[in-house]
Parts: structure tokens; C-alpha cells; sequence
């Protein structure tokens, strides 16, 4: 029993820890005034956002936005990996470029998208779709490579058509790894969004961020930056429980 | 056989784990130039017995002897080969070989000399700047012998060298220890579960029985050496397995319903 | 290890891939304001080459890189060993660190920027932090995992603590601290160069920003290829280098 409580104690301790501090900093005139804003205040910032429902309508871009490109990427990102790996010749021909493009920060590409589909709604669309692309991809790749050989000559054995070798053997031993790739998936596709809406947009977190910033509402920047962390952490929650459950099923 | 005082003498060792007893009151002595096989059924705490007597673990009662001094933790008397891959993957043959002497802080000319005549003795003439990803599982227990015998110590404590190797790996390993044994006048105190291997290896074979360990008899091995190949195929050999096969089986069922596994059939 | 066919098919896909893109944007069947050609990239590279604007931008970057990998570095493998020595720690922010890691960090700039000033600095910080925590986590994970059998040869030749440490445990966990370093320099790579698109400060990163803004299509091009130009040879240096260093694999 102890053994599970004492970390659980040095976690809590932590951040608690991190929290005085950040008051004490917060309180002393060791920074410029405003920069370190007392905890208080930026819950104070983040209850008004919430009660006063401000936060709502970006809240909802920024989801809108991310699903989209969620949907997008999965969609790509699963025909593309299905493709690549069940075909070990075209894998090793392409792989090792989407690896080269999974190394580079996607926010490079947001002016293309910009010129391309417009300051609105797509251009961050499309962040979150390349964003969320790459995990889903490379997972789905390792899963359809990975199908047991000795399923299929066993599907094979029995007189399968390949539709249904695809539908009752690929497709059951690919479900797990691929949701664990849209986990992933679901969480860069978010950032995406927020990441195209931090430089050239008129509405989503991103934005509420950066206005906060630019006009020094310093408590308040904190705020949405705290609800926008804890959403990421909500979505991760979401999805963690039910590649849990999917885990229970294959068993 | 017995020349004189003991190289090793273990008085009544006892270890306790938890209110679980492994070994109980354990005695033996070994002798100079002498090899000595322990075999017993799983979980009878042979390993664990070596290991005390290696001083890496603690016994809970009784008295380690080397060469008539008491002995608490690892002494430098002692050298150890262990039955899973120990050598060092970032090292070569002769790196891992001359570890203990750099340690000890052995000059690189005396380091080198040693480590190579060593190289020659377990027969790795050729293999020395080989990494261990380059060397066969054989190979390897090769180098962590060498390793051990390096360092000289007055005794040699071995815990399964051999368990996960093949058959005939196993065989030409053996007589490799044999030779070398025989060349350096090594005490060895060699721990396995094959029967065969004791019978081929040993001057004397210690059965213990199932948990909590304790001896059961001491056999002497009355065969000629060099152990070669016929006498191995000789009756007298078979039945010295027979014998110990006899002592074991007792011993071995008694493991099986200590842990809870229905014996194979009589 | 692939084959030179391999490889050369990849490059061949590449070739036709930026060919095509080079013939649309000759015979103008898209705006010039949307795509530009490799050609004509090529030739602003070279401008800007040459005016050794590209490389001061790059040296920027590196700097900044560079001085995050080593503090990161430091503060992480130190970090790493105190999560192994103290495994009430280790247990504790291991969980903590993997949490922070998977969440998005990137978002945290704004504060970087408000406490360390909208300068380099704060490219820095966040570099700093995206690379340390992969380095700690990894540092931990190598010295935990490795082989119980070989400290059990260090103690039968009864060797001091420091002697184990230094002889045995480091170069057990030597493979995964370099992986470990790797993908801390690859993130600190990633969030440098995000980030200096992000707050037009300098370095490659800006490139594209200003390319967009000047409406210099070309410019703008430039930087975005460039970036992941920067990326390719970085993961592939990476890779070349920590081959070298663990050449017994």
C-alpha cells in the first residue's frame, strides 16, 4: 500500500511545491510586474472564461477544426499505411520519407495553407490534418505489417476469399495499434489547430492565446493556456480509456 | 582428493528468506586441485548456496571458510562464472578478460600478457578483439571463464556455466574445462542440474534435496582422468548416473508437489 | 540495410515528384502566388546564399540548438541518474515526465516568451525543456534496464560503487542515453525552428514567415524546404552518428 502512496505523495508534493514557488516568484519583484501572475488570479481568469462561457465559441472552432483534420488524417493516414504496409517493397521505398517529414515542425507548412485555402477555418484545418497524419500513418504501417502470417495461412487454409481474410483477420489485428496511432493522432491534430491559430486567425484557442499575449493580459493568457492543457488532457483521457476497453475486448 | 586443509569450508549454512527457508544448515569442505558438482531438483537453492558462498548474497547463519579464513562478502579468492551471458557487450574478448585486472589497477603490459595467455588457455586464439554480438553462446562462456581464472582466484565457483547451451557445445565445453583444470590445477565448485555433467566433470558430486536444501549424500566419482570419451561410454559411468539418477528422482518428485505441479508419470 | 535499389527508387519518386511540380508551375496551370517551382526555390536559395543571409540564419538556429542540447543534456543525464539512484523519485516522475512530455508543450511559449523576453532566450528555454525531458526519461529507463547479472560481476570482484557505476552501468545504458540524446536533440531541433517561425525572431524558421508576409513566394517556398531540408539531414546525421557510437550493435 505504501508503495503505490509514497510517489503518488512526491507527485502531489511536486506540484505543490512548483505552485508556492511560482507564488513566491509571483510576489517578490524579482520579475517585472505581471509576468508571474498569482495562481489565484489565473483561476480567477479561467473561472471567468468559463462561467462567463467566453471561451465557448473558440473552444468550439478549435474542436471543430481538429476533428476535421482528425477525420482527414485518419482517413489518409490509414489507407496509406494499409497500403504501404502490407507491401514491404513499397515500404521501404516510402517509409523513410514520411519518417524525414515526421521530424519537421508542420507550423513550417501554414503559410502554404494559408495562400492556398484562405486565413479562415481550412487553413487550420489542414494544420491539424498533416499534424495528426504522420502518428496514424507510421502506426498503421507497423499493424498491417505485423498481421500474424500464420492467421492468415490459417484463414487461407480454411477457403477465404480475400475480402474475407481482409475483414476477419487484417482488420481485428490491425484495430488495436491503429486506435493507439489515432491516440496520437487526435492529440497532434489538436495542436495543429491551436498552432495555426496562433499566427494569422480571428477565432479558436490559439487565438484567445495569442490576443491575451498581445495585449498583456497576462492572468488571463495563463488561463487559456490552463483550460487549452487541460482539454489536450481530457481528449488523451477520452481516448486512453477506450483503447483500454478495445484492450479488454481483444482479450 | 584430499590434500590437506580444505580450499573451502562451509559450516551449517542456513539462508531465510521471509520465513521461507532455501537452504538449511549446510556443510562441506573442498579440497585443493579437486572439482566439485552440486546437483540437486529445482529450487532446492544450489544457485543460492554459490551465491553465498560468493558473498553476494548474505547467509543468515553459519561460517564461510576460504583457505582456513572466515569470510563475509565477495573475497578476491573467489572467482565466479554465471550460467546467463554476464560478459560485457561493449567490450571485446580481451577487454572483458582483462576487466578485473584493470580494475584492480594491473599495469596495461602485465593486463595484456595475462589476458592473452588466458585467450590461449580456453582456446579463443583468434577471437580476442571479437564483440560478444560476434561470438557464438560457447564463445561467450569461454570468455567469462577466462575472465574468472584471470584473476587466479584459489577457488572457482561455476552456476550452470553450461545450462543454456547446446548439447554438443555443452560436451566440448566440458572437457575444455576439464583440460584446463587439469593444466592449472584449478579447485572448481561447479553447480548443475545434468546428471551426466557431473559424472563427467567431478571428483565428487554433493545431491541436495529439495527445498529447504540440504545435503542428501556425497558421491565419489572413482573414474580415471582424462575423462575421455570411452570412459564416458563405459558402464561404471552409467552407473554412477544411475545412482545419482536414483538419489535425484526421490528429490525431484518432492519439487514437483512443492511446486504445486503434478509429477510426470512414474 | 537497404539496398542501393531501394534507395534509388526513393530518390527517383522525389525526382518525378518535384518535376511534376516544376512543369506545373511553367505551363501556369496554377497562380504563381500558390506554387512556385524548384527551379526558381534553387535560385532564391542561391541569392540567398550568397548574400550570406542564409547563413547567418543558420548559424542562428544552430546556436540556439546547440546551447539548449547542452544544457538539456546536462540537467537530463544528471536529472536521469538521480530518478535511478532514488527510485522513490524515479517512480514518481516517471509517471510525471511522460504526462508533461505527451502534452502540448509548444503551447507554453507565450509564457517563454512574457518571462524571458521575446528573444532568443525564450527560443532557448523551450528548446531546452523539449530536449531535457526525453533525455531524463531515457537516461532513467537505460540504467534501470540494465542486466541485474552484470552488476552481480562488478560485486563479485568486489568492486567500489564508483567502479561499477563508471565501468558497468554506464556503458550498459550507454545504447538508450544516446537514444535518448538523439530524439532530445530531434525535438529541440523541431521546437527551435517552430518556434522561430512562430515569433519572427530569426533564424531558418523566419523564412517562411517573412516569405509569406513580403508575399515572396519564392522566399517563402525556400524557407518551407528549407526547414525540412534542416530536418533530413539532421535525422540522418543523427542516425550516421549514433551508429558510430554504439559500433559494437
Amino acid at each position: 500500500m505504501n508503495s503505490l502512496l509514497k510517489p503518488l505523495m512526491v507527485q502531489i508534493g511536486t506540484v505543490l511545491g512548483f505552485l508556492i514557488i511560482w507564488e513566491i516568484v509571483g510576489e517578490s519583484k524579482l520579475l517585472f510586474a505581471g509576468i508571474v501572475p498569482s495562481v489565484f488570479e489565473i483561476l480567477r481568469a479561467a473561472w471567468l472564461q468559463l462561467s462567463t462561457g467566453s471561451i465557448f465559441p473558440h473552444l468550439l472552432v478549435t474542436v471543430y477544426e481538429a476533428s476535421v483534420g482528425l477525420a482527414l488524417a485518419a482517413f489518409s493516414g490509414v489507407v496509406l499505411g494499409i497500403v504501404l504496409g502490407a507491401n514491404p517493397f513499397w515500404r521501404k521505398i516510402f517509409e523513410p520519407l514520411i519518417l524525414y517529414f515526421a521530424a519537421t515542425p508542420k507550423i513550417i507548412l501554414y503559410p502554404i495553407f494559408l495562400i492556398i485555402l484562405g486565413v479562415k477555418f481550412e487553413s487550420k484545418i489542414a494544420m491539424a490534418a498533416v499534424s495528426g497524419f504522420f502518428p496514424i500513418a507510421l502506426n498503421t504501417i507497423v499493424a498491417a505489417a505485423n498481421v500474424n502470417r500464420v492467421f492468415i495461412k490459417v484463414a487461407q487454409s480454411v477457403g477465404a476469399s480475400n475480402f474475407q481474410t481482409f475483414t476477419r483477420v487484417y482488420v481485428p489485428s490491425m484495430l488495436l495499434p491503429i486506435f493507439a496511432g489515432m491516440r496520437l493522432g487526435a492529440g497532434a491534430s489538436l495542436v495543429g489547430a491551436i498552432l495555426g491559430e496562433l499566427k494569422v486567425s480571428n477565432a479558436g484557442l490559439g487565438f484567445i492565446i495569442i490576443e491575451a499575449f498581445n495585449h498583456f493580459r497576462v492572468a488571463e493568457m495563463y488561463a487559456s493556456i490552463l483550460l487549452t492543457f487541460f482539454l489536450a488532457a481530457m481528449v488523451n483521457v477520452v481516448m486512453t480509456l477506450i483503447l483500454v476497453r478495445m484492450r479488454g475486448f481483444a482479450h | 582428493m584430499g590434500n590437506g586443509a580444505p580450499i573451502l569450508e562451509i559450516r551449517s549454512i542456513s539462508k531465510e528468506y521471509l520465513g521461507f527457508r532455501a537452504i538449511e544448515n549446510v556443510s562441506l569442505e573442498v579440497y585443493s586441485h579437486e572439482f566439485v558438482s552440486i546437483i540437486g531438483p529445482s529450487g532446492c537453492g544450489k544457485s543460492t548456496l554459490l551465491e553465498i558462498i560468493a558473498g553476494l548474497i548474505p547467509k543468515t547463519s553459519g561460517d564461510v571458510f576460504v583457505k582456513g579464513q572466515a569470510v563475509k562478502n565477495t573475497h578476491p579468492s573467489t572467482g565466479i562464472v554465471f550460467q546467463q551471458e554476464s560478459i560485457f557487450p561493449w567490450r571485446t574478448a580481451l577487454e572483458n578478460i582483462a576487466f578485473g585486472l584493470e580494475m584492480q589497477g594491473v599495469s596495461r603490459e602485465e593486463r595484456q600478457k595475462r589476458s592473452r595467455e588466458m585467450i590461449e588457455l580456453t582456446g579463443l586464439h583468434g577471437f580476442e578483439n571479437r564483440y560478444p554480438v560476434e561470438l557464438s553462446g560457447g564463445m561467450k562462456q569461454r570468455v567469462a571463464i577466462a575472465r574468472a581464472l584471470v584473476m587466479e582466484p584459489e577457488m572457482l565457483l561455476m552456476d550452470e556455466p553450461f545450462g543454456s547451451l547446446d548439447e554438443q557445445t555443452r560436451i566440448i565445453l566440458g572437457e575444455e574445462l576439464l583440460r584446463i583444470q587439469q593444466e592449472i590445477g584449478q579447485t572448481i565448485l561447479f553447480v548443475t542440474h545434468n546428471i551426466n555433467e557431473a559424472v563427467q566433470l567431478s571428483d565428487r558430486v554433493v545431491v541436495m534435496t529439495a527445498g529447504p536444501g540440504k545435503i542428501k549424500a556425497i558421491l565419489e566419482i572413482n573414474l580415471e582422468r582424462p575423462r575421455t570419451s570411452e570412459i564416458i561410454a563405459s558402464e561404471e559411468f552409467g552407473r554412477y548416473v544411475g545412482q545419482l539418477w536414483m538419489l535425484l528422482r526421490e528429490e525431484s518428485l518432492k519439487g514437483f508437489k512443492q511446486a504445486g505441479q503434478r509429477p510426470p508419470h512414474d | 540495410m537497404e539496398s542501393w535499389r531501394e534507395k534509388a527508387l526513393r530518390w527517383i519518386f522525389v525526382a518525378i515528384f518535384l518535376a511534376v511540380i516544376e512543369v506545373i508551375v511553367r505551363l501556369n496551370l496554377v497562380d504563381r502566388i500558390f506554387l512556385t517551382s524548384p527551379s526558381l526555390i534553387a535560385v532564391a536559395a542561391w541569392d540567398e546564399l550568397f548574400s550570406g543571409e542564409l547563413l547567418s540564419l543558420f548559424l542562428l538556429t544552430a546556436y540556439e540548438v546547440a546551447i539548449a542540447f547542452i544544457v538539456a543534456s546536462i540537467v537530463g543525464l544528471c536529472a536521469g541518474c538521480a530518478l535511478w539512484r532514488y527510485s522513490l523519485l524515479g517512480r514518481a516522475y516517471d509517471e510525471l515526465l511522460g504526462a508533461l512530455f505527451a502534452s502540448p508543450l509548444i503551447l507554453l511559449y507565450p509564457i517563454f516568451l512574457v518571462i524571458f523576453g521575446r528573444g532568443i532566450n525564450a527560443i532557448i528555454a523551450m528548446g531546452t525543456l523539449y530536449g531535457m525531458i526525453p533525455i531524463v526519461l531515457n537516461t532513467h529507463q537505460g540504467l534501470r534496464d540494465v542486466d541485474q547479472v552484470y552488476l552481480k560481476v562488478g560485486k563479485g570482484m568486489r568492486l567500489s560503487e564508483r567502479q561499477i557505476l563508471r565501468h558497468i552501468l554506464f556503458p550498459a545504458a550507454w545504447p538508450m542515453i544516446i537514444g535518448g540524446l538523439k530524439l532530445g536533440l530531434t525535438y529541440i531541433l523541431i521546437s527551435v525552428i517552430a518556434l522561430e517561425f512562430l515569433v519572427d525572431i530569426g533564424g531558418v524558421g523566419t523564412l517562411a514567415s517573412k516569405g509569406y508576409f513580403w508575399f515572396n513566394t519564392e522566399l517563402l517556398y525556400l524557407g518551407v524546404v528549407g526547414a525540412i531540408l534542416l530536418s533530413m539531414l539532421f535525422v540522418t546525421l543523427l542516425g550516421k552518428a549514433s551508429a558510430r557510437l554504439l559500433s559494437r550493435e
